[in-house]
């Protein structure tokens, strides 16, 4: 599948060199929501994410002339996805009110969410056990924030976009061992951080 | 195995990224303190996910498409090439620079007229008064002074008696010039006397008495005596008729006193 899928990327990059402009839709179609949600994943907002997406394909349609097609489309797109979303996340980072919010927004709908699964008491779950969970996952989104950029970006291609350890490997032009060694040692850092803060109700700690 | 397999391998386990056939996959699969761990990896996974997963938005691809189009025929309409572009930039320079001056020029030639014909009131109050003007600037502002006209060969203050012209100085080789007299009898007397005075020689002195009322005068000399002779004249009682103001090409030019000139002059006999 993942072959026909390069397949076809790479005809309608040549259809696109050889003039034809509307090629350029049908790539926009097939790589714009896996490139907004991982987007959405490292910024966590969703304005900020539509605006990497465009900035993205706007990069690509201006440089997809000189493509030498090393890598694919989809990895060389989303590589320029990643970029951006890294440079705005710095940019929001040094503003600091943006992902504060995004923190604060999620938080936000966890309570929201909270308070819908508590209004239905006969098929949600106890409400101790629904404020338990909101809580771990506060604690887990608070872990995460924290975490080194290169981990946090790892495990949102992993997580979020289902990406495997090689196709990480070649966005992050890093080997394979490498992207292995960043996930463990991200969700040993969340483990950790989950433990220390005492939030340890589903999330154990190991047991020498 | 015995040992369970270090956080990495279970890691890698999780993401199936391990060779399920292996020693460290066999192990992983039935250790309970390794599902442990999968399994907080797990609650992970779905914190992470129930985060930063979203609704990919309806329209996006159309959204992305349209506004790469726009930004892209955007981009063409203001990429100018730079020849061009510094064409442009120069031209508007240009222009702006001839209507600078254009406009400078006219507000200067405003500001001259302005003071020029600038009234009495508007003036500023040099008296110290409260806002009364002294009579002198009064009249110094209100009336403006009539242009001065140099009578053609009278003389001019800084002209010395040599004959000597130390300013102006143009005079053409032939001049006519229209006297009235009061006494036409005694007029070729009266010229012998102011033509010696002024230096010339009788023998280059004509003068005719048409009848009782006219006369005429031909003399060849040189400028400089013909400007001292017709000094000469005015201060004996001869009132120059013709021509009272000098034309711009008659203005006298220093240097030019030896130059000979044909001289006439017509009497007429005027009463009081």
């Amino acid at each position: 599948m993942d072959a026909d899928n390069k397949k076809r990327d790479e005809e309608l990059v040549k259809e696109f060199k050889a003039g034809n402009k509307e090629a350029f839709d049908d790539l926009i179609g097939r790589h714009a929501p896996k490139l907004y949600q991982a987007s959405f994943g490292l910024l966590g907002n969703r304005q900020d994410a539509e605006e990497v997406v465009q900035d993205a394909f706007l990069r690509a349609y201006k440089g997809l002339e000189n493509f030498r097609g090393d890598a694919s489309f989809e990895t060389w797109v989303c590589r320029i996805a990643i970029n951006l979303s890294r440079n705005k996340y710095q940019w929001n980072k040094r503003r600091g009110a943006e992902l504060n919010l995004s923190i604060s927004e999620h938080r936000q709908s966890l309570e929201e969410n909270s308070n819908e699964d508590m209004a239905i008491p006969d098929k949600a779950p106890a409400p101790d056990s629904v404020l338990e969970k909101a809580e771990a996952e506060k604690g887990i989104m608070e872990a995460f924030e924290n975490l080194p950029e290169t981990l946090r970006e790892t495990m949102i291609l992993r997580h979020i976009n289902n990406m495997s350890y090689e196709k990480i490997a070649e966005l992050q032009e890093c080997k394979e061992g490498t992207v292995k060694s960043r996930i463990a040692r991200g969700r040993e850092i969340l483990r950790e951080y989950l433990i220390n803060a005492g939030t340890d109700i589903k999330i154990r700690p190991l047991e020498d | 195995m015995k040992q369970c397999p270090d956080n990495e391998i279970i890691s890698a386990y999780y993401d199936g990224e391990l060779d399920g056939e292996s020693p460290e996959a066999l192990h992983i699969s039935s250790c309970p303190e390794c599902a442990k761990i999968l399994e907080s990896y797990a609650d992970m996974d779905k914190a992470l996910k129930n985060k930063f997963t979203c609704e990919i938005p309806a329209n996006l691809t159309e959204k992305v498409k349209k506004t790469i189009r726009r930004r892209i025929n955007a981009e063409k309409r203001i990429s100018i090439p730079f020849p061009v572009l510094l064409l442009r930039i120069a031209a508007s320079l240009f222009i702006a620079s001839v209507i600078l001056f254009y406009v400078s020029s006219l507000v200067k030639d405003r500001e001259t007229e302005t003071a020029a014909s600038s009234k009495p009131e508007t003036r500023k109050n040099v008296s110290g008064g409260l806002g009364i003007i002294p009579f002198e600037d009064y009249v110094k502002a209100s009336f403006r002074a009539p242009p001065v006209s140099t009578p053609l060969l009278t003389a001019p203050d800084t002209a010395n008696r040599t004959g000597k012209i130390e300013k102006s100085a143009v005079l053409p080789d032939k001049v006519s010039q229209v006297w009235v007299t009061r006494n036409i009898e005694k007029l070729p007397s009266l010229i012998s006397t102011l033509a010696a005075k002024a230096g010339i020689s009788p023998a280059n002195t004509n003068i005719t008495i048409n009848d009782g009322n006219t006369a005429n005068l031909d003399m060849k000399l040189s400028k400089g005596q013909l400007f001292n002779f017709v000094r000469l004249c005015k201060n004996s009682g001869f009132e120059l008729l013709s021509p009272q103001a000098p034309q711009p090409e008659q203005k006298v030019q220093q240097g030019t006193e030896n130059e000979d000139v044909n001289y006439n002059a017509s009497f007429v006999l005027g009463h009081n």
